[in-house]
């Protein structure tokens, strides 16, 4: 049985269907991302997951039990980071992840342990007195993931953590996520940033509109669709003609040119990028750079739904 | 449920707005009544006045005598004595006016106090003035206009228990304490917004933790509550033990008033804050209209303002908690009419009463239908 199991899961705000019929196993161990652009349901499913919400049909349960609200034993096991922060103005660093702690870890000297461990996995050792006012974006945003994370969950739930952080806090939080799986964490990862997911998630389900485009691997999805290489010349001056020529080229099924960049999306095949050299060669048509790229997950969730996924 | 105590009264203690509106401004603001009305307006405005009571054998009757006398315990604290003595208590200080039978009054200082001993004798002149003119020109009504006299001192304390003041500045005291209950609608306003799953992420996350709901809120109200109260029970110190105003009745009764009010203040909070789910500035914004004018019409300003509500919309001054809150100080400190008394903190109390029970069942709820 899987250790997050949502069965045909259906919610709705009056006539907006935001999650419609939607089914996730995730296994105990893992980490699970839900990619999908903003508005696509990810908070929502969320948000039923943790018995917020009410839901009009489906079921959740999660380590073999149902999930609600009175269902306190598995909320213990379950730590949470939200998207928006979500710390006391009035506390400093410490007392905010003591607090959290405290509602999770009744022994007090237990619960320091965990407080400074806290500390030290998101790196605000130096910070523990100042207020949240104080802190940078980076570091508020640390703050918030070590009050989810201070009391070790078993299952730990982030609702697009990294939204708003700089690179080097990002990096952080990714390593410190993946950090917790290797100890032993299932983690439910939701973004709209490819990258992270594809960086971090051992398992992916697109969502848009509410609906599971497709579930599996990073790998599995990339098998799902045609684009082998994407194919991108640069400096390169090209006619009208020439650009019919190049989209009946074998493979070639998407050519895009803005006046000095073209880009090739070619179906899965041996030699795309000889080819369409020789073809250039032939033509005697001249170009600055030139690179191949294997697809992406947002070349997944293009040819899916056909829009970029950052739309 | 000592963690949640602990961090909630935290929370509250360094809430800068909330601490203002509630503790700070009220402390200012009675500051500033003191400072206006005068600094020692108030010293033992409600204890007897010593005085001296010089028999110098030539007045006609012993009437003002048996007058003065009667007041004796009451409003004054009397030594009859002969007119050398009495002038040498009130030089020591020992009284602060001499009495003579023959109708004239001498005092040591002006002051509130000398006001007090100069109107006592003056009422005395008129009425035994209008008494004597009556007896004159139509000796066989002098009964009837003694019975009218005496009635009329009725009517003005009937006219008082309905909202007329007897010390226009203890008003302003009462009025600012009132407030001081009012203005715990914002802590109150605070506390629910991060109860409530829809109302902040705050309250999300709270809703999330393991910590049993009735728990989580029962510690947020008890916290709440009583910082509020004890908000309200140091501006009342404040004002009786620091300002030295004396508010002339008992402290117990007076804590009552303040528990009832600071509860209705808080439970305020509560039900415009899970009422809806505007923003946290807009449900300030209302607070903030709705608590002052309630304080206005409850004689922040001017206690005429109480009197008029009295006069042309009586049931406002039935229902507005702050009206409620300074009439039940009135009844127990200035009337001692334990009728309105009762009556005021009657209704307090089921106010009070109504609105927790109401933000209770608000902030209860488990699941919602978007956040």
């Amino acid at each position: 049985m899987a250790y997050v199991e949502i069965k045909n899961l259906v919610k709705r705000y009056r006539d907006l269907v935001a999650v419609d019929h939607l089914n996730l196993e995730i296994e105990k161990g893992e980490i699970y991302g839900l990619l999908g652009p903003n508005g696509s349901g990810k908070t929502t499913v969320l948000n039923c997951l943790l018995a917020l919400l009410y839901f009009d049909k489906g079921s959740i349960r999660i380590d073999g039990k149902e999930m609600s609200p009175d269902a306190y034993d598995i909320k213990k096991k379950i730590g949470v980071v939200m998207q928006n922060v979500a710390v006391f103005g009035q506390l400093s660093v410490w007392e905010n992840i003591d607090y959290f702690c405290g509602l999770y870890v009744e022994d007090k000297r237990r619960r320091r342990e965990l407080d400074e461990e806290a500390l030290r996995f998101t790196g605000l050792e130096n910070f523990r007195k100042k207020k949240p006012k104080e802190l940078s974006g980076g570091l508020l945003r640390r703050l918030n993931i070590a009050c989810g994370i201070v009391h070790k969950p078993e299952l730990l739930i982030l609702d697009e953590p990294t939204v708003a952080v700089d690179p080097q806090s990002r990096n952080r939080i990714l390593e410190g996520i993946q950090e917790m799986n290797r100890e032993g964490t299932t983690v439910i990862y939701t973004s709209h940033y490819m990258e992270e997911v594809e960086q971090i998630c051992h398992r992916v389900t697109i969502l848009d509109q509410g609906k599971a485009l497709a579930s599996g691997t990073v790998e599995e999805l990339k098998r799902l669709i045609n684009t082998g290489d994407i194919i991108t010349l640069e400096g390169i001056y090209i006619e009208e003609e020439q650009l019919a020529e190049i989209r009946l080229l074998p493979h070639v099924f998407r050519a895009d040119y803005d006046g000095e960049k073209l880009t090739l999306r070619c179906r899965k095949a041996k030699d795309n990028l000889l080819r369409v050299l020789h073809f250039l060669q032939e033509r005697e048509i001249p170009f600055e750079n030139v690179f191949s790229q294997l697809p992406t997950l947002n070349d997944v969730f293009l040819e899916i739904t056909g829009k970029e996924l950052r739309d | 449920m000592g963690h949640l105590i602990k961090y909630r009264l935290l929370q509250f203690l360094r809430e800068k707005s909330t601490m203002f509106w509630s503790l700070a401004f009220p402390l200012i603001l009675s500051t500033f009544f003191y400072f206006s009305f005068g600094e020692h307006a108030y010293d033992d405005a409600f204890a007897e006045i010593p005085v001296a009571l010089a028999e110098t054998g030539k007045a006609a009757d012993d009437s003002f005598s048996r007058v003065i006398g009667s007041l004796d315990g009451s409003l004054l604290s009397v030594r009859q004595t002969d007119e050398k003595e009495a002038l040498r208590l009130l030089e020591e200080g020992k009284v602060e006016g001499v009495f003579y039978d023959t109708e004239k009054l001498v005092v040591g200082a002006s002051g509130t106090r000398a006001s007090i001993l100069g109107s006592v004798l003056t009422s005395y002149q008129e009425q035994a003035g209008i008494l004597a003119d009556i007896g004159r020109e139509h000796p066989e009504r002098l009964e009837q206009a003694a019975v009218s006299l005496l009635r009329q001192d009725d009517l003005m304390e009937e006219g008082a228990a309905g909202g007329q003041s007897l010390d226009l500045s203890l008003s302003f005291f009462f009025a600012a304490i009132a407030m001081a209950a009012m203005y715990g609608c914002f802590p109150g306003l605070q506390s629910v917004a991060e109860t409530r799953a829809n109302l902040s992420a705050l309250g999300a996350r709270q809703c999330i933790s393991p910590v049993h709901r009735m728990k989580r809120i029962l510690a947020g109200s008890l916290v709440t509550y009583a910082a509020e109260f004890l908000n309200v029970v140091i501006v009342l110190c404040y004002i009786r033990y620091v300002l030295g105003v004396d508010l002339g009745g008992s402290m117990a009764g007076m804590l009552v008033i303040c528990l009832l009010g600071s509860m209705t203040g808080v439970s305020l909070g509560v039900i415009v804050g899970c009422g809806s789910r505007k923003s946290q500035e807009l449900k300030t914004g209302i607070l903030i209209g709705v608590s002052m004018v309630s304080c206005f019409l409850g004689g922040l300003m001017s206690p005429d303002i109480r009197t008029m509500t009295e006069e042309y919309f009586p049931l406002l001054n039935r229902v507005n908690p702050a009206t409620l809150i300074s009439n039940a100080m009135y009844c127990l400190n200035v009337y001692h009419d334990r009728g309105h008394l009762i009556q005021n903190l009657g209704t307090l109390g089921v106010m009070s009463a109504v609105l927790v029970i109401l933000a209770f069942l608000l902030v209860r709820r488990e699941r919602y239908e978007s956040l």
